[in-house]
């Protein structure tokens, strides 16, 4: 049987900064996830935001959270060589009704201590945002909502993490959990048994399902579906911020804003489901962000659309950011309630639990030799001009672009799939370097991508997978 | 040792391309290069493994390798330079800036560049399929190479989506490879492709061609698990509830029109045609940089790859000829679309050369006559049994016809 | 005696051609719905005996790719088009192959060749 001190179910955006975090520790520590890749879930699929907390309801934990998470983000994109930009967020108001409510969303956003929300006049707005509807009769500015890439932002966690010697057991599901006297024992998953000290749930949107193992389930996790569209980084109608609505009682509204990679991402819509693994788009879904981002941005332009997808959010009932520990169940940290800011709350719940474990009587001495940065994979189609014939002339799969819409070669993809936690699917390749992630959407790389997949890792065509086991990508040989 | 400077460079070894610089060399370019991303020249033709190439410009039925065959072979038969495995990245002033494994980042200075990059196809995201995200979704351009040369079987139960050519031939492809087609649904009520294709196709193997029907699901959270076609409302292409209908499949190609691949073209700030999505140009297929030339895909959708040789001849011989400082230059006057005309390709015109001019209709139509103006004064007029915008028609004109007039316009009635 | 209804392909016009007689004994009593002789010949053929030209690949052996294309070097019956395809995936081509090589004479008895269409190094 395994042995290991921590497990942590689920490498998320929470699993996977609490990995990190908890890798700074003389621990061992162990990751068990059900998908074949870090990333999570809804971490991959959301506005890939980090929020300041600027709407959050006052005085809870998530509130608490969010707001001090937003200033780790520079020095951790920076350590963990992954791109984070502050672009800023306006909420603009379109008529009296609209204006009426500012005042009350600039003061929710003092009693957050996000003190740094502007009023804007119509005509400052319009010059920040041309594409913005005339109609638009004054606003907010919140300068440090910001733009990240979600599954670099968690893959480059969970690698740094796997680094400094987490161990991270991927396609593995957690069927149970063992406890004897009052204290966890034993993770219990599809691939065998871990024998641990402490067990934190950390996942998600099955966070009531594992909660259950323990009896620890005085709540249920339904999922709320957000449709989104990805615009080509040549559409016709850009904006420079993230432009929010401003929001009903229901949810914050669809919003667009750019990406990390220069793409528009326009969405999303909010639809409480009861399947967890309905990950679907619909026409209906799709029409009515249309429509409704229509209003702010008159102009966007859906038809330039490369993608569309859906993610789902853990709509925690009854609501709210919980991270529980038990005095009937030692070594078990329940972390339920992370919804749309936990891809900002993340590194903050990190510590939080990493600190709640420690004051709980963790043993937990830390390390001398934590590896505090990691290097990414060379952005070559950023670099200059001698900086990409000095790479070529290292190493010459630099100079085979595979990838034409991102330009993105061989030895991108070579070293996505060779790094720590490299990729082992189309889907991990795509969330690392990003081939297949533009307008063609793998039409061209993808026949190449499998080769080389298949090639680095000694495999046949025929066995790489999208993602999970049973997404092979090819039926077999034609001869 | 000073800068070598080509006559003309050719940006893509596909048809285009390779009849592009064909077409230099024949009308007297000494340097000629040509830049193409593939191991191999022949572009899209080398898996188009089917015949049917080559009636208009070679009076032989070929396959598409066999067709690549035969400009290859003109290629190495003359001194024209070719970088394979190689990506332009940019298209700069009198310039090209490529890399490959070999040469690294190289910069390949031109005094006239011909683009020749083809077209890609819609994907998925673009024609915006609503449903899951599963393996098993390929555009069938994308299928075919892996069938016909990566020796990769891409399915073995098949739907297809869109009647565009690609999709028939696969149809058929992927059934004598032993695979099973279901059905071919297509959104308008008639075909996008040839009806040769659909004849030898579909019909030949009993493959249902489902006319004004669409895909309004796909299912299958890992590998697709089917797909759900519904009939449209032929006059809102939107779907009618209650006709929903599961076909239980693990693959779906797409085969939903084409799009010229003008990433280059765009970012180097050349003027692009709403219509066509591709530059715009006058009858010498220059653009609005007189330095660079366009032809084949790249510029309009083509029927048939045999006008795609023909037009890239002229380009690459047009090119030549501005390197050499010989092509005329004289303001140019418009050519216009009249009724039921969506696009004329050339855009401009130099009156004083001879102009063919290649048009579309805006929908199919029986019994029309088609009629050039110049200016108001009727040229030229011909009667058709039938006009449809899937198949491309061109006319003529002369400097004698163009003398004076402010512009060219052709319609159909 | 059969009826059958030829969609023409010998231009884009798409004509319903009706043609009637028996195929088995190549006998046709009618003909009509064609607008041109080429289309009359067209139907008259398909009908009595569809040819087609077969296309597929054959796998390589020592090559840089996996596969050669081939085809029948003239149109064979239709009808032996899936018994071809049982043929071609038994055979393995190596060496150098220029389109026209015939890779097997007189194709399941057809007299029509079977023969490279794209190339190997």
């Amino acid at each position: 049987m395994k042995k290991t001190d921590v497990v942590i179910i689920g490498a998320g955006a929470v699993g996977s900064a609490l990995a990190r975090e908890l890798s700074k520790y003389q621990l061992d520590v162990t990751v068990v996830e059900k998908n074949a890749d870090v990333g999570g879930d809804s971490s991959k699929s959301n506005s890939a935001i980090i929020h300041t907390g600027y709407d959050a309801k006052p005085g809870t934990l998530e509130s608490e959270l969010v707001v001090a998470a937003n200033p780790m983000y520079d020095e951790i994109c920076k350590d963990l060589d992954i791109p984070f930009k502050r672009i800023g967020a306006i909420l603009p108001a379109f008529n009296d009704e609209q204006m009426e409510q500012l005042p009350a969303i600039k003061h929710k956003a003092m009693q957050n201590r996000v003190y740094d929300v502007e009023y804007k006049t119509a005509a400052e707005l319009l010059e920040m945002e041309p594409e913005l509807n005339p109609e638009v009769k004054g606003g907010l500015f919140i300068p440090r909502e910001s733009i990240i890439d979600p599954f670099l932002f968690c893959i480059a966690l969970a690698e740094n993490a796997a680094d400094n010697g987490v161990h991270f057991e991927l396609a593995t599901k957690v069927i149970g959990i063992e406890q004897k006297d009052g204290a966890v024992t034993t993770v219990k998953t599809d691939k065998g048994d871990i024998e641990c000290k402490y067990i934190i749930n950390a996942a998600g949107l099955y966070c009531d399902e594992i909660a259950s193992f323990v009896g620890k389930n005085d709540y249920y996790v339904t999922p709320r579906k957000g449709q989104f569209y990805i615009l080509d980084k040549k559409t016709s109608c850009k904006v420079n911020y993230i432009v929010l609505p401003i929001p009903t009682k229901v949810t914050k509204g669809k919003l667009m804003c750019p990406t990390m990679h220069g793409n528009m991402l326009v969405g999303p819509t909010a639809e409480d489901m009861l399947d967890k693994e309905d990950k679907s788009t619909n026409t209906e879904g799709l029409e009515s962000i249309a429509a409704d981002v229509r209003k702010m941005i008159p102009r966007v332009n859906l038809r330039d659309s490369i993608t569309q997808y859906s993610g789902l959010r853990a709509q925690r009932n009854p609501e709210g950011l919980n991270i529980d520990m038990y005095d009937d169940l030692k070594g078990y940290v329940n972390i339920s309630g992370v919804r749309s800011t936990g891809l900002t709350n993340s590194v903050a719940v990190a510590k939080y639990v990493a600190d709640l474990l420690i004051e709980s009587g963790m043993k937990a001495e830390p390390k001398t030799d934590f590896i505090k940065t990691r290097k990414g994979t060379p952005h070559f189609a950023e670099l200059s001009a001698e900086e990409k014939a000095e790479l070529i002339a290292k190493d010459a799969r630099y100079g085979n672009v595979i990838c034409r819409c991102e330009t993105i070669t061989e030895g991108q993809i070579c070293d996505a799939i060779n790094r720590t936690l490299g990729a082992r699917t189309v889907d991990g390749v795509k969330r690392r370097v990003r081939a297949g992630m533009g307008r063609c959407q793998g039409g061209f790389c993808g026949p190449r991508v499998i080769e080389i997949i298949a090639r680095e890792l000694g495999i046949s065509p025929d066995e790489v997978c999208k993602n999970n086991e049973g997404s092979e990508m090819l039926t077999g040989f034609v001869r | 040792m000073a800068e070598k400077i080509y006559d003309v460079i050719v940006v893509g070894g596909g048809p285009a391309g390779l009849a592009a610089a064909v077409g230099a060399k024949e009308a007297g370019a000494k340097d000629v290069l040509i830049v193409e991303r593939d191991v191999s020249l022949g572009g899209i033709l080398q898996q188009c493994i089917h015949p049917g190439f080559g009636l208009k410009h070679f009076n032989a039925e070929l396959s598409g390798p066999e067709y690549a065959y035969r400009f290859i072979e003109k290629v190495k038969a003359t001194d024209i330079e070719v970088k394979l495995d190689t990506m332009v990245l940019e298209v700069g002033d009198h310039s090209v800036v490529g890399i490959n494994p070999k040469d690294g980042l190289f910069v390949a200075k031109g005094k006239s560049i011909v683009l020749a990059m083809g077209c890609r196809e819609r994907t998925r995201g673009a024609i915006m399929t609503p449903g899951t995200r599963p393996a098993g979704v390929y555009t069938a351009g994308a299928a075919q190479r892996l069938v016909n040369r990566q020796n990769m079987m891409v399915g073995k139960k098949v739907v297809i989506l869109g009647s565009g050519d690609i999709g028939m031939i696969m149809a058929r492809r992927m059934t004598l490879e032993g695979a099973k087609v279901l059905a071919v649904a297509e959104l308008m009520d008639y075909t996008a492709g040839l009806t040769r294709n659909r004849v030898q196709c579909l019909d030949d193997f009993g493959i249902p061609l489902l006319l004004s029907h669409t895909i309004v699901e796909i299912k299958g959270n890992k590998r697709v698990e089917g797909v759900v076609i519904a009939e449209v409302d032929p006059a809102t292409k939107k779907p009618i509830k209650g006709t929903e209908v599961l076909y239980e499949c693990d693959t779906l190609l797409l085969s939903c029109g084409l799009i010229p691949e003008n990433e280059l073209t765009k970012e180097a700030g050349i003027k692009i045609n709403p219509i066509t999505n591709g530059p715009e140009v006058n009858q010498f297929m220059q653009t609005n940089f007189e330095y660079v030339f366009a032809c084949g895909n790249v510029v309009h959708v083509n029927d048939l790859v045999d006008n795609v040789t023909d037009e890239s001849l002229r380009a690459g011989s047009y090119a030549a000829q501005y390197a050499a400082g010989t092509l005329p230059k004289a303001a140019e006057i418009p050519s216009v679309t009249g009724n039921n005309v969506r696009y004329i390709c050339p855009q401009r015109i130099c009156p004083e050369a001879p102009a063919k001019l290649f048009f579309r209709a805006a929908a199919p139509k029986l019994g029309v006559t088609m009629k050039v103006y110049a200016d108001d004064k009727e040229i030229f007029s011909k009667k058709l049994i039938k006009i449809n915008p899937g198949e491309m028609e061109h006319v003529e004109v002369s400097p004698e016809d163009m003398k004076g007039v402010s512009a060219i316009k052709i319609e159909v009635v | 005696m059969v009826t059958k209804d030829i969609i023409c392909i010998t231009c884009p016009q798409g004509c319903i051609i009706k043609v009637c007689g028996d195929p088995e004994k190549g006998e046709i009593v009618s003909c009509e719905g064609f607008k041109c002789k080429r289309g009359k010949a067209y139907a008259e053929n398909e009908f009595v005996h569809p040819l087609r030209i077969l296309t597929s690949s054959v796998k390589t052996a020592g090559a840089a790719v996996p596969l050669v294309a081939v085809r029948t070097a003239a149109p064979i019956p239709k009808e032996l088009q899936m018994q071809g395809m049982e043929e071609i995936k038994k055979l393995t081509v190596s060496g150098k192959v220029v389109p026209g090589d015939v890779i097997v004479e007189n194709f399941l008895g057809t007299g029509v060749a079977l023969v490279a269409s794209g190339s190997l190094e």
